[in-house]
């Protein structure tokens, strides 16, 4: 499938230190593609350098196949960006932020107007609209970002966290919204949540230091552990540390882990879980769960080192 | 750029009162503290000196209100917030938004220059024609536009707010007292004369004075603000979205 957006070699250093090293990604067209990493792995920096906040120090990436460093103005337009944090003008009532948003997109009068109207029907700001966004909730002022990054109906939308300090009501109209409208639409967002990035994204790509350590569908990404499942068992009191011992001489077992009264650990074989019970058997178990790798299990193995 | 100045109007429509008091309150302060202490010590030719001053009061006060408003707005830009990020993501190129504030504080200045006008002619009981006034906000218009470029030249390569601050004080000094706004220029060292802001002040208070005037100095200000305008373009290349 043609690619929307493409990364080669996407390199970016603050001061000394290096956020993006050698990156290359691509996001397919009309897909929801999400990037998830810790605090700092290089997400938001990514989405930054797309809509030219920040310069990139090497590396190429087009949008539509356009240079976003030799026509920036063209790949601006067709891109709605979200940014993390609040950057609504608070000189301004609502109305007029995103008036001024979508005259900055060169959105018709009449177009621009009823687009306002629509959204704040969806997100319920209707009555606030003439009022300065200030001691607003911020569940409230995030959706107003999501209406303003889409009233030029642009073609790619960079979300960073969008949903980030939204309670459930408006995570769930966020992601109806983004359902509904973004069919022809390329979304690359960014998300702590796990359970977002399973649900919505069509592509989840793992960022660690800098650079991609995984990239695939769910599918494709659970797939890769061929099976791998979480087992914890949980004792009445909390066992001795000699309890792991036996779990380390079974070279399948991966990172197994005294957590107060549960021992935790990975594996793709059953029987292992059955020596370990075995191992285990003279403490009194009070619970036993085992639940396939999720996308958390298999970002925490990546991150920790532990799984890959 | 049309949403630029849009956002500039909005912000103006809701601070429309603190910016007559200025416009009243700039001039004003002038003629109270600058003007009529000097009118004692300072004798004019042809016009009484308060007369005469009332340029020096209109160029001054719109040069003070441009140089604030223009080095705030840059500084938004220039300084990592929040409203510099969202106008920088935008599809809109460093000239249309340079382009956007040196017209918005124009039009301000350009406001400010016609109350100061307005108020010192009337304390003055003194009535220019309406060609007179034409004559004098268009030749005056350039010396706008290039405190407009300075305060932005100033605010991209000066980060330090002490000595944006210092600057701005050596330059309302010069041009206070070193241009031939309040006190004519008999006797100062000849580099004064050499000024292209001189001369077109000069020329405007000829207009008042001895009802003739020349074009010229004012087209090399204008010449001298769009080279500005042209380095704080390149310069913003490297200031903006590092």
């Amino acid at each position: 499938m043609e690619a929307s957006i493409t990364l080669k070699s996407l390199a970016k250093k603050f001061d000394s230190e290096t956020i993006l090293a050698d990156l290359s990604i691509g996001v397919e067209n009309n897909s929801n593609h999400v990037l998830i990493g810790q605090n700092g792995a290089g997400k938001s920096t990514i989405l930054k350098i797309l809509v030219g906040l920040i310069e990139k120090d090497a590396g190429v990436a087009y949008i539509h196949g356009k240079d976003i460093s030799t026509r920036p103005e063209e790949t601006r337009m067709v891109t709605g960006y979200m940014p993390q944090y609040i950057d609504l003008d608070c000189d301004m009532t609502i109305y007029e932020n995103l008036i001024v948003y979508s005259e900055l997109y060169g959105v018709p009068s009449d177009k621009a107007k009823s687009r306002i109207q629509n959204f704040s029907e969806i997100f319920n700001y209707k009555d606030i609209l003439f009022k300065q966004p200030t001691n607003q909730s911020i569940g409230l002022l995030r959706s107003i970002q999501l209406s303003r990054a889409l009233l030029h109906d642009p073609k790619i939308l960079l979300l960073d966290e969008p949903t980030l300090g939204m309670d459930s009501q408006y995570k769930v109209k966020v992601w109806n919204l983004l359902d509904r409208i973004g069919k022809d639409k390329t979304i690359l967002f960014t998300t702590q949540d796990f359970s977002e990035a399973e649900k919505f994204a069509d592509r989840i790509s793992i960022l660690h230091r800098g650079d991609i350590k995984m990239d695939g569908t769910f599918e494709k990404l659970v797939g890769a552990t061929k099976g791998l499942s979480k087992y914890e068992i949980r004792f009445k009191d909390t066992p001795l540390e000699d309890i792991l011992n036996p779990l380390k001489e079974m070279p399948k077992i991966l990172k197994p882990l005294l957590n107060g009264n549960s021992l935790e650990f990975y594996s793709n074989d059953k029987k292992d879980f059955f020596r370990v019970l075995k191992s285990v058997i003279n403490s009194e178990i009070v619970d036993i769960d085992i639940s396939f790798c999720k996308l958390l299990d298999l970002y925490l193995g990546l991150v920790e080192n532990g799984l890959e | 750029m049309v949403a630029l100045l849009k956002r500039e109007f909005y912000i103006f429509k809701h601070n429309l009162i603190p910016y007559i008091c200025t416009w009243a309150l700039i001039p004003m302060s002038i003629y109270l503290f600058i003007s009529i202490p000097l009118s004692h010590h300072i004798k004019t030719d042809v016009i009484n000196y308060l007369n005469w001053s009332s340029i020096g009061n209109a160029v001054s006060a719109s040069s003070v209100l441009v140089y604030i408003i223009t080095l705030n707005s840059i500084l938004k830009y220039r300084d990592t917030t929040n409203f510099s990020k969202l106008m920088l993501s935008s599809p809109r190129t460093n000239s249309q938004h340079l382009m956007a504030i040196v017209l918005w504080s124009t039009g301000i200045g350009v406001i400010q220059f016609l109350c100061s006008l307005a108020l010192t002619q009337s304390l003055n009981s003194s009535n220019l024609f309406i060609i007179d006034i034409i004559l004098i906000l268009l030749y005056g218009l350039p010396i706008i536009i290039m405190v407009s470029n300075i305060a932005i030249f100033i605010g991209l390569i000066v980060s330090s707010s002490f000595i944006r601050t210092s600057l701005a004080t050596i330059l309302s000094i010069f041009l206070l007292f070193g241009s031939g706004l309040f006190v004519p220029l008999k006797g100062a060292p000849s580099f004064f004369y050499y000024s292209p802001l001189y001369h077109t002040i000069l020329n405007i208070q000829n207009i008042i004075t001895i009802d003739s005037s020349i074009v010229y100095p004012s087209i090399i200000v204008f010449v001298i603000s769009v080279i500005i305008f042209f380095i704080n373009l390149i310069i913003s290349h490297k200031v903006f979205r590092t």
